[in-house]
């Protein structure tokens, strides 16, 4: 069923497929709303469906024993989730929500695993999880080597592509969790980066108020793995 | 549970924590300020600046302050293991 509310070619990847693939799993397709804090998998757990996001931020997290939890990737309208889907394992591994609240649609995971055994569907989302890792990569590196502000700035820009609009509907907690620091460290940060111009925190809101110097600040923390999704993703069917 | 907010005081000035956390009572908060204010003095001193003579202050849900952490005595603590 397709919503005429948001067409399915918000989703970057069904906007990348070719049409008589999308034709061919069209009445596959689910239109749901995704409120803020909606579980999508849980690591250990059958999989029941693939979500295409049209708006909305969902993220993976990973829990340490002690309850600890640490952000270990974010997706939107440029990716499906969960990525186990494609390893034709039942099960996901990994706890995914919904960080900002969206829409999306979504297929049963027998649906998914069907339509992987057609070429284009296939290429598309492997060419999605390749870009998906090099995000991942870019995350362990700047945990490492970038300051707390750096990291910031990137995660920030990185919702912000995923959003319309400038605001952010983002809690302090989940950027204590995004950037796997204490909560108070957030307030600090924030305000740096508020002090800079470059966006109003409010409670649960941010707005980005100066893209291109938020950009600036962040350096070679943001940028690449973006980058490399338009290589990937570009002339995929030409 | 109650919730407290930890607010941030340097050179008379104060930055708000807008968004507060729960905890059990007020030592656990006082446990998690502590580990806050280590973590950001130890990545002060990781990125090779000055600790500034700041404190959290931490408040209850009414807004009165409950207690407060100096960032120079945590680093004070440390050196003295």
């Amino acid at each position: 069923m397709i919503s005429s509310h948001q067409p399915p070619t918000r989703n970057k990847l069904l906007a990348l497929l070719p049409h008589q693939d999308f034709e061919r799993i069209a009445d596959k397709f689910e239109y749901v709303e995704l409120p803020r804090g909606t579980t999508l998998a849980r690591i250990g757990e059958p999989i029941e469906h693939v979500y295409f996001l049209t708006s909305g931020i969902g993220s993976l997290v990973t829990t340490m024993p002690d309850g600890r939890r640490a952000e270990a990737g974010i997706f939107g309208f440029d990716g499906y989730v969960p990525t186990t889907a494609i390893a034709e394992v039942e099960t996901s591994s990994h706890d995914v929500w919904m960080q900002v609240a969206g829409d999306a649609y979504r297929m049963e995971y027998r649906s998914f695993r069907a339509a992987m055994d057609t070429k284009n569907f296939s290429k598309l989302v492997i060419r999605c999880i390749e870009a998906f890792s090099v995000q991942l990569s870019h995350t362990a590196v700047s945990n490492a080597v970038h300051d707390v502000n750096n990291r910031l700035a990137r995660w920030l820009l990185m919702c912000h592509d995923r959003v319309a609009g400038n605001e952010i509907g983002l809690t302090h907690d989940f950027i204590a969790t995004m950037l796997a620091i204490r909560r108070p460290s957030v307030t600090t940060s924030l305000h740096i980066l508020e002090g800079y111009g470059y966006i109003k925190a409010e409670r649960g809101m941010i707005t980005i108020r100066n893209r291109a110097a938020l950009e600036e600040f962040a350096q070679d923390a943001y940028g690449k793995p973006e980058a490399e999704y338009r290589r990937l993703m570009k002339d995929l069917f030409q | 549970m109650s919730r407290y907010f930890f607010n941030l005081r340097r050179d008379g000035e104060t930055v708000s924590d807008v968004e507060g956390d729960e905890f059990q009572d007020i030592d656990a908060a006082r446990l998690s300020a502590i580990n806050a204010v280590r973590e950001m003095a130890a990545a002060l001193i990781k990125s090779g600046q000055n600790v500034p003579d700041e404190h959290m202050d931490v408040s209850d849900n009414d807004g009165n302050l409950s207690f407060s952490v100096s960032f120079h005595d945590v680093i004070q603590n440390h050196l003295k293991r």
